[in-house]
């Protein structure tokens, strides 16, 4: 019973002392919880030592010291109240504004000169909390001015030391030393948990970062594999086109050949640039149309030119804006040819607030003006029309002045 | 008749480009999937021309078989390749008479490059 009672009594210390030293931690990081939890142990440290202060002084019939004391913890009330309202910075600020004069006035009331015992409290309580270089330095280079100044000011005589100071050294010199034994090991010990927890999270950094990066090299390999399995696809149509004499067969297997390499092209963007989940539809577009003109014609004859926005997309989308340029320059290719013997095609992708808008122009024939866009007999131009649909938009023969084809279609966003 | 050996370990594919290079009129003296089988099949019938993969099955790749071959006779060769990543382009364009084809490429682009690392050479 005798010692569950003391036992009792140190585990709600414990349990007490952690409450408050985990006091306005919520949403810091694991560096500031740390930097935090230190000032909270410092301002319950500080606050102790001044209430046992008082009960000494009481005991030792010295009232006239108790304003100085409780006037010592008023700004230690403030600290846990900006901690409470989250104002880190200028709680950090205010303790060790406080605890440098206090410790430096505290340190010539007792002697005139040695102060290093306080000065390495003061250096890893200040390192323990700003865990900053430039703070640091700022800090101690504050420390050793105000040092400094106290030492001119005490010879000069217009600093002297207290009287019933100089009676009461002894308990004085206690005081500080087990303050000063109390603090170092408290400073020590989260010296080390901090430099323990930096370690873990290092360790942690370094796996996240080599997990990503294995993600990252399986995803891309597996866009490879996905590229790899689609050109065999294509090989076997081209295969199957070099086994049959009839021109509609072939045809149809080059045009669905085409529609395997545009889809083959945007998993080799995927795996050729650092985007693994999206494409930028420029680039796309310009490696597609370049596959499409070196297909069937004669490059020195035709040309194709791009003018896409620098735009990212989802791989689903580019999917079928790819699909829908494949068919729309497939067809250039293969009756956009100008009086001049020469093909030249104008592909553009452009967004708006609610669009994407996707047109085709060449400088052939053109369209007749009666035709619809919904009445195409062509497997290409119905797949446009099937895609459209899906997205909610709208494609348009458009029938001007100027010579050739004029395709648009619009797809809405999701 | 010229004579083209294709190194491709995706034997589909490979098959595509044989089809594609006779209906051309060039003949297809062999094809190879792996490294052995190729510098086997090569030494003893050099072609006039390798299509060849950079990436192979096993150990050793498309660039370090077109190395070794360079060691035993001088022929021209053509690197098709999906990706590569910059060190790997490196090590393949510090090669002679090196010649590169990215896919998917057309069958025109094919038959581009083959005769122009053919004439090139000749």
């Amino acid at each position: 019973m005798l010692t569950r009672v003391p036992n009792t009594i140190i585990q709600f210390c414990i349990r007490l002392f952690d409450k408050y030293r985990n006091y306005g931690l919520e949403g810091l990081d694991e560096f500031d919880e740390t930097r935090i939890r230190f000032l909270n142990t410092s301002i319950i440290i500080s606050l102790l030592g001044l209430w046992a202060n008082v009960i000494v002084d009481i005991l030792t019939h010295r009232h006239y010291a108790l304003p100085l004391v409780f006037a010592y913890q008023i700004p230690l009330y403030f600290c846990i109240y900006l901690l409470k309202k989250r104002h880190h910075g200028l709680a950090k600020f205010v303790y060790l504004l406080i605890l440098a004069p206090s410790v430096l006035s505290g340190q010539f009331y007792i002697a005139e000169t040695g102060s290093e015992q306080y000065a390495f409290v003061f250096i890893l309580i200040a390192f323990n909390i700003l865990r900053n270089k430039k703070s640091f330095i700022a800090i101690t280079v504050l420390y050793v001015i105000y040092y400094i100044l106290l030492v001119i000011l005490l010879r000069k005589g217009i600093l002297v030391r207290s009287e019933y100071l100089e009676n009461t050294n002894i308990v004085y010199y206690v005081n500080s030393s087990l303050a000063l034994i109390i603090t170092s090991i408290l400073a020590y010990r989260y010296t080390l948990e901090s430099t323990h927890k930096i370690g873990e999270m290092k360790t942690l950094n370094s796996t996240l970062f080599k997990q990503n990066k294995l993600a990252h090299e399986l995803l891309r390999e597996l866009n490879h594999r996905v590229k790899n399995n689609l050109q065999i696809v294509s090989s076997l149509f081209n295969l199957q086109g070099y086994s049959t004499e009839d021109i509609e067969t072939k045809n149809a297997l080059k045009d669905a050949r085409h529609r395997i390499n545009a889809i083959a092209i945007l998993h080799q963007s995927l795996y050729q640039d650092e985007l693994i989940f999206s494409v930028n539809v420029d680039t796309y577009l310009k490696s597609l149309c370049e596959y499409l003109l070196h297909s069937d014609t004669n490059p020195e004859t035709a040309s194709i030119t791009t003018n896409a926005d620098d735009i990212t997309l989802q791989i689903k989308e580019t999917i079928y804006i790819g699909l829908i340029v494949n068919e729309l320059v497939t067809n250039a290719l293969k009756y956009g040819e100008g009086v001049d013997g020469t093909t030249s095609i104008l592909v553009s992708f452009k967004t708006t607030k609610t669009h994407y808008s996707i047109t085709v122009k060449d400088c052939g024939q053109g369209f007749p003006q009666d035709t619809l866009p919904d009445s195409a007999t062509s497997f290409g131009l119905n797949l446009v029309n099937t895609i459209v649909e899906q997205y909610d938009g709208s494609m348009a023969l458009i029938h001007s002045n100027t010579p050739g084809a004029h395709v648009e279609a619009q797809l809405e966003f999701e | 008749m010229k004579t083209v050996f294709i190194i491709e370990d995706e034997i589909i594919v490979a098959k595509d480009i044989e089809q594609t290079l006779i209906r051309a009129g060039y003949t297809v003296v062999g094809i190879a999937s792996t490294y052995n089988k190729a510098i086997k099949k090569i030494s003893s019938t050099p072609p006039d021309l390798i299509l060849c993969d950079i990436n192979l099955e096993g150990d050793k790749d498309g660039i370090d078989l077109i190395t070794e071959i360079q060691q035993i006779m001088s022929v021209p060769f053509i690197f098709i390749s999906a990706y590569t990543d910059a060190a790997t382009k490196r090590r393949a364009e510090q090669l002679p008479l090196s010649n590169y084809l990215t896919k998917p490429y057309s069958e025109s682009q094919l038959l581009s490059s083959v005769h122009s690392a053919l004439t090139t050479v000749n």
